[in-house]
């Protein structure tokens, strides 16, 4: 096994909207329901995360998204306790025909 | 000429039964499947069987040597196994095994579980580890299966055209079917207006697309075809069988990881199902085209349209025009799901692969009345689990 570095914009393979919260030990404070997504790199890995802004708007398959941090929850300390996620771009030129 | 027969199948109706402890819903399916062989306790020369894993019996998942105690210590030999949702089928590979290996005759294959309520969670215990894919999925992104399956019916969506109308169309074959079958835990005719008002829980896929967790108990008593022709009126032939893991490399979205490789030398998509079906028949000398009847496992609408085209059954993107058409429902050229599927009967995770055996062996004898499927010669379950467990059984007669 070798690690490797994900960074950056990656498309969307594909895209779920969570209606109920995943049971504990799942912590969010966000809004519900959440979504999920598949991003897609460019070498082919496709990695699950949630995903960040877009909300309310039609998210689509091959619309770009970014790697960036989120926030689950924040603890009794106030910290906040983040997880990867993906921003959802508006690029304004993805669609689901684009995509191979 | 196969080596293996079915002899006896039983099965223990699916539901929720509180009141009716595990050892006595696998007894039953072990008492119906004996008499179904003709054959008594003390004919069983071994056991293969699945270990309970959410009820776990007295606990400590030996749920042969549990049969044992309650049915009479035979001093036989006992395999206690485990492949999560594919158990059900190893336990029937491990059967068959044991009667090609020359050791044994005469070998039953049984599973029973009683599931918890709801939704399958992360389990009690697990380690808080994040390098654990468990942790990752559950703790950092709140990924339970249903989101897996819905990423694949909204990806199957975006490259064949799959609406939420063929989606739908599913759930109301299978609850067809099942409202037929008095085995089957859901037993009422619906329609798709039931199936869109009932709630969404991962965008695609609503409640009535996702099948439920139900208790259950299976048994099949295989024996060689030494003793079969004179044991058995109507033997039904184990052509294949197979017990596959995911491999490295596989493109496949697997439950629980939360990535998959990229695969640029075979961009096709890679993943355990396929490669379990394609052994077992490969192991049976069968084609995908000639496969009549199947059975496979519908946590979810999507499976029925997306497996078919993955073994090559079907050529991809053709599932919802056979849908349409009729051709997977009675009557049809490839039926699947005669049972009425996971979606009528819940899912007793180690159960299934058993239970699947016993609906196929049923439709190869030409036992299933109103749901009966032709007279098929050649039939396939298929059962894949947690873990990168897949499985396939190949039956003919």
């Amino acid at each position: 096994l070798e690690e490797i570095e994900i960074r950056g914009r990656a498309q969307l393979w594909s895209h779920t909207t969570q209606h109920y919260a995943a049971p504990a030990p799942f912590r969010f404070d966000g809004p519900s329901p959440y979504r999920i997504g598949v991003a897609e790199f460019a070498d082919g890995l496709k990695v699950v995360g949630m995903l960040v802004g877009g909300h309310g708007d039609e998210i689509s398959i091959g619309q770009d998204v970014e790697l960036t941090a989120t926030t689950l929850f924040q603890d009794d300390e106030m910290q906040d306790i983040r997880t990867w996620g993906f921003e959802v771009l508006r690029t304004g030129e993805s669609d689901e025909g684009n995509v191979t | 000429m196969s080596e293996v027969a079915v002899v006896g199948v039983g099965l223990h109706p699916f539901g929720k039964f509180p009141e009716k402890p595990l050892n006595e819903m696998i007894r039953e399916a072990v008492m119906m499947a004996l008499q179904d062989a003709n054959m008594s306790w003390r004919d069983i020369e071994g056991i293969a069987a699945g270990s309970s894993r959410f009820s776990g019996g007295r606990g400590w998942g030996l749920s042969g040597n549990d049969l044992l105690t309650d049915l009479g210590s035979a001093g036989v030999p006992v395999y206690n196994l485990s492949a999560a949702c594919a158990t059900g089928a190893s336990a029937f590979n491990v059967a068959n095994m044991m009667i090609l290996s020359g050791q044994h005759d005469i070998v039953l294959a049984v599973a029973g579980e009683k599931m918890p309520k709801g939704f399958i969670a992360r389990p009690p215990g697990a380690i808080d580890d994040p390098r654990e894919p468990e942790f990752l999925r559950w703790v950092c992104v709140g990924c339970p299966n249903t989101a897996y399956w819905a990423l694949g019916a909204r990806r199957r969506m975006m490259q064949y055209g799959t609406t939420e109308s063929d989606f739908a169309a599913v759930s109301v074959k299978a609850h067809g079917i099942g409202a037929m079958n008095e085995m089957a835990r859901f037993r009422r005719r619906i329609v798709k207006e039931d199936v869109f008002t009932s709630p969404m829980v991962s965008d695609p896929l609503r409640l009535q697309e996702i099948c439920a967790v139900s208790d259950g108990a299976a048994a099949a008593v295989l024996c060689s075809s030494r003793l079969a022709g004179a044991k058995s009126r109507r033997p039904v032939w184990v052509a294949g069988t197979s017990a596959a893991t995911s491999q490295l490399g596989d493109n496949e979205l697997a439950i629980p990881e939360i990535s998959a490789a990229a695969n640029q030398e075979n961009p096709e998509y890679q993943e355990v199902t396929s490669r379990a079906v394609a052994i077992a028949l490969g192991r049976a000398g069968i084609g995908p085209s000639e496969v009549e009847l199947v059975e496979l496992q519908d946590n979810t609408v999507w499976q029925e349209l997306e497996f078919p085209e993955l073994w090559g059954l079907v050529e991809p993107g053709q599932s919802e025009w056979m849908l349409r058409r009729g051709d997977t429902s009675i009557g049809g050229r490839l039926p699947i799901n005669m049972s009425g599927g996971f979606l009528s009967f819940g899912e007793a995770t180690t159960v299934m692969g058993l239970f699947q055996v016993y609906e196929l062996v049923r439709q190869l004898r030409g036992e299933s009345g109103a749901r009966q499927a032709g007279s098929p010669k050649v039939a396939l379950g298929q059962t894949r689990g947690l873990g990168g467990n897949g499985a396939a059984v190949v039956l003919k007669r």
